[in-house]
């Protein structure tokens, strides 16, 4: 039988995902700033790709990797139809609508039409409809914070850690939309076909993390992740 | 670079998509593999229109398939739709036309279905779905004998590895019937997503406490054998009841020689708007999506103004063919035996004719083309063979060696009984 993959992302969940498999014994010879995109070693049950974070529901979803590691907000924004059975207990951040300090109260329903610019297109829709707001959206890839100081965008909708950059580009937070933090997903079919190996792995990992993955968050009211129909 | 001068015109819309050549005979010698399989099940075509009145389509359609529905206009401006799936339109044909039939009736179809999505893996916008209904009986047997089909579709389709889970749909309905729609549908997209947590904060928000809260959070981790039922029967009522059938359902695919193909999985709760019984899917390693899916729906064809039991699957043949153990055992040979040098005496018409009917695929050169020339072209073919007939020289044989023999008509036909298919 071939080995279960496991698709990590890259960027700021990469550091903290190896560290977990590391504690389960794996990834031991990785080094910092790696180049390789498969990681194949040899007598060890598993082997790993990384992928850009964006990419690793695409990877799980298809069944190119088992399972992966990707942060909530990637995963929901992507509405790609896979399990998440186990919240990791790190990479907690905020989706939250921010601007300028002068839109604090505002009632963004009684305004006809506001812009917002934003990497999540998807979830701000959802959670702009939920509210009976009427916002046009302008997907952007990078660096959100600029729109509105360059009249490109009225607000933003972003995720936060700690609130730093929004400060520093004078905007403040004005509703938070969801809690995120990093989730395993599976392949629907590898639950099904790969089911004990799968659950030994889950054990493990539900054992390192020591169960802090109940952040509370992945609990929120809002529920945006769209099924789908087989 | 070599140019391709009809580069332009091959533009074709997003998720739809030419076959042709082997890929062409490919798909249809698994529909023909299909369609005898479910005649040997004594299950009878029916051929429904490609579209309809939308209002008719959409019953029982849940809402993604309903906008992936492609919609148009009629010159009275009715709206049309292209069918998502056959199952509405087989409710439809049983409930108005064929309501006073000895049930119970067994159909099956095979044909395009559309749907606006994103294209998937082995699913275009358009593409082809082969399955049954099995209408009017609503006991294990029924339940069974469709799975049971289900997994010899597949077999007969030379997918080799692959697995049926078997979820079921009236367990939890039976224990969530009293759940208003909001924490109905919450509980049962957080069993659908495995997602324990959302699913604990789902059970709170409900208010559901006791036996009932231990069964409904254990369901996602419920995959395997019969013991995934062992403490349903204690709820007595719909429940026990529900788990009772999935029982017998399993025992009889056991009978049959499945237990190693069936996995029980309780956590299986989608389509919930449709399905009233047993669901199933047949799913195969390195393709991320089901092969087929299916399940007993009850309420539907009701809806059509004639109360209908029914059970049925709906199987991607394009999706299933991906998992195909061997992809070149359905490509039958489709080479010519022999191409024959163009020739307008009657003599050798008759026996180009006689050929096609003994079975043979003959075909005769059109652009006059002779010796090397039409040998090549017959190589270029995969044809090993090509004959010149003339009215003054009688039979030639130009064989794979080049070389030209003379062959006496007896001779000739003694010879075609080596040729192979």
């Amino acid at each position: 039988m071939e080995r279960l993959t496991v698709a990590l992302p890259k960027g700021r969940l990469l550091e903290p995902s190896v560290r977990l498999f590391q504690r389960l014994g794996y990834l031991c010879a990785i080094g910092n700033g790696s180049r390789q995109l498969v990681v194949d070693e040899p007598g060890v049950g598993l082997r790993f790709l990384l992928a850009r974070a964006s990419d690793v529901p695409i990877y799980v979803e298809y069944g190119a990797a088992d399972l992966g590691i990707v942060g909530q907000d990637v995963l929901w924004e992507s509405g790609r139809d896979v399990y998440e059975p186990l919240p990791l207990g790190f990479g907690h951040c905020r989706l939250v609508l921010a601007g300028a300090p002068h839109h604090q109260g505002r009632d963004f329903r009684l305004v006809s039409s506001i812009r917002v610019a934003t990497r999540y297109p998807r979830l701000a829709r959802a959670y702009f409809l939920q509210q009976g707001i009427s916002a046009e959206i302008i997907p952007l890839t990078g660096a959100v914070e600029l729109a509105p100081q360059v009249g490109l965008a009225d607000l933003l909708v972003d995720v936060v850690e700690t609130g730093q950059t929004l400060r520093e580009n004078g905007m403040v937070e004005l509703a938070e939309i969801v809690r995120c933090q990093a989730t395993l997903i599976v392949n629907r079919v590898s639950l099904r076909l790969r089911l004990a190996e799968i659950r030994r792995l889950l054990a493990a990992i539900e054992g390192a993390i020591g169960n802090t993955g109940d952040g509370g968050s992945a609990g929120s009211e809002n529920s945006f992740v769209v099924r789908h129909e087989a | 670079m070599v140019m391709n001068p009809h580069s332009l015109r091959d533009h074709l819309p997003h998720g739809v998509q030419d076959l042709f050549l082997s890929e062409a005979d490919r798909r249809r010698r698994a529909e023909a593999v299909l369609r005898g399989l479910f005649s040997r099940w004594a299950y009878r075509e029916v051929i429904p229109p490609t579209f309809e009145y939308d209002e008719t389509l959409i019953i029982g359609a849940g809402p993604d398939l309903r906008q992936a529905m492609y919609r148009f206009f009629d010159r009275e401006g009715h709206t049309l739709a292209l069918r998502a799936d056959f199952t509405t339109q087989v409710a439809r044909i049983a409930a108005t036309k064929l309501f006073d039939q000895p049930l119970p009736l067994r159909c099956f179809y095979i044909g395009s279905v559309f749907r606006y999505e994103e294209p998937q893996v082995g699913r275009q916008r358009e593409f082809t779905q082969a399955g049954v209904e099995l209408i009017g009986a609503s006991t294990p047997a029924a339940d069974a004998e469709v799975v049971a089909l289900a997994a010899a579709a597949l077999e007969a389709l030379d997918v080799c590895d692959f697995q049926i889970v078997l979820g079921q749909m009236a367990l939890f309905r039976a224990l969530t019937a009293d759940l208003p729609g909001d924490d109905l549908e919450r509980i049962r997209e957080a069993i659908d997503q495995r997602n324990p947590v959302r699913l604990r904060h789902a059970l709170n928000a409900a208010g559901i406490t006791g036996p009932r809260r231990a069964m409904l959070a254990s369901l996602p981790d419920r995959i395997g054998g019969l013991d995934v039922l062992e403490d349903a029967f204690a709820f007595g009522g719909a429940v026990a009841e529900a788990a009772q059938t999935l029982v017998q359902v399993y025992r009889l695919l056991e009978a049959c020689g499945l237990a190693g193909r069936v996995v029980l999985d309780l956590g299986e709760v989608r389509g919930m708007d449709y399905y009233t019984g047993i669901t199933f899917r047949g799913i195969s390693p390195g393709v991320g999506w089901p092969l087929l899916s299916g399940g007993r729906y009850d309420e539907l064809i009701a809806q059509f103004g004639c109360p209908l039991a029914a059970v049925g699957f709906g199987l991607g043949i394009e999706r299933a063919l991906l998992a195909q153990a061997s992809p070149s055992c359905f490509t039958p040979p489709m080479a010519p035996h022999l191409i024959v040098q163009n020739c307008d005496h009657a003599a050798c018409l008759i026996l180009v004719q006689r050929l096609r009917q003994a079975g043979y695929r003959v075909e005769v050169d059109v652009l006059d083309r002779r010796g090397g020339d039409l040998l090549a072209y017959a190589r270029s073919q995969g044809c090993p063979r090509v004959l010149r007939c003339s009215d003054q020289e009688g039979l030639w044989l130009l064989g794979e060696e080049g070389g030209e023999r003379p062959v006496t008509a007896e001779q000739f036909w003694e010879e075609t009984r080596t040729w192979s298919d």
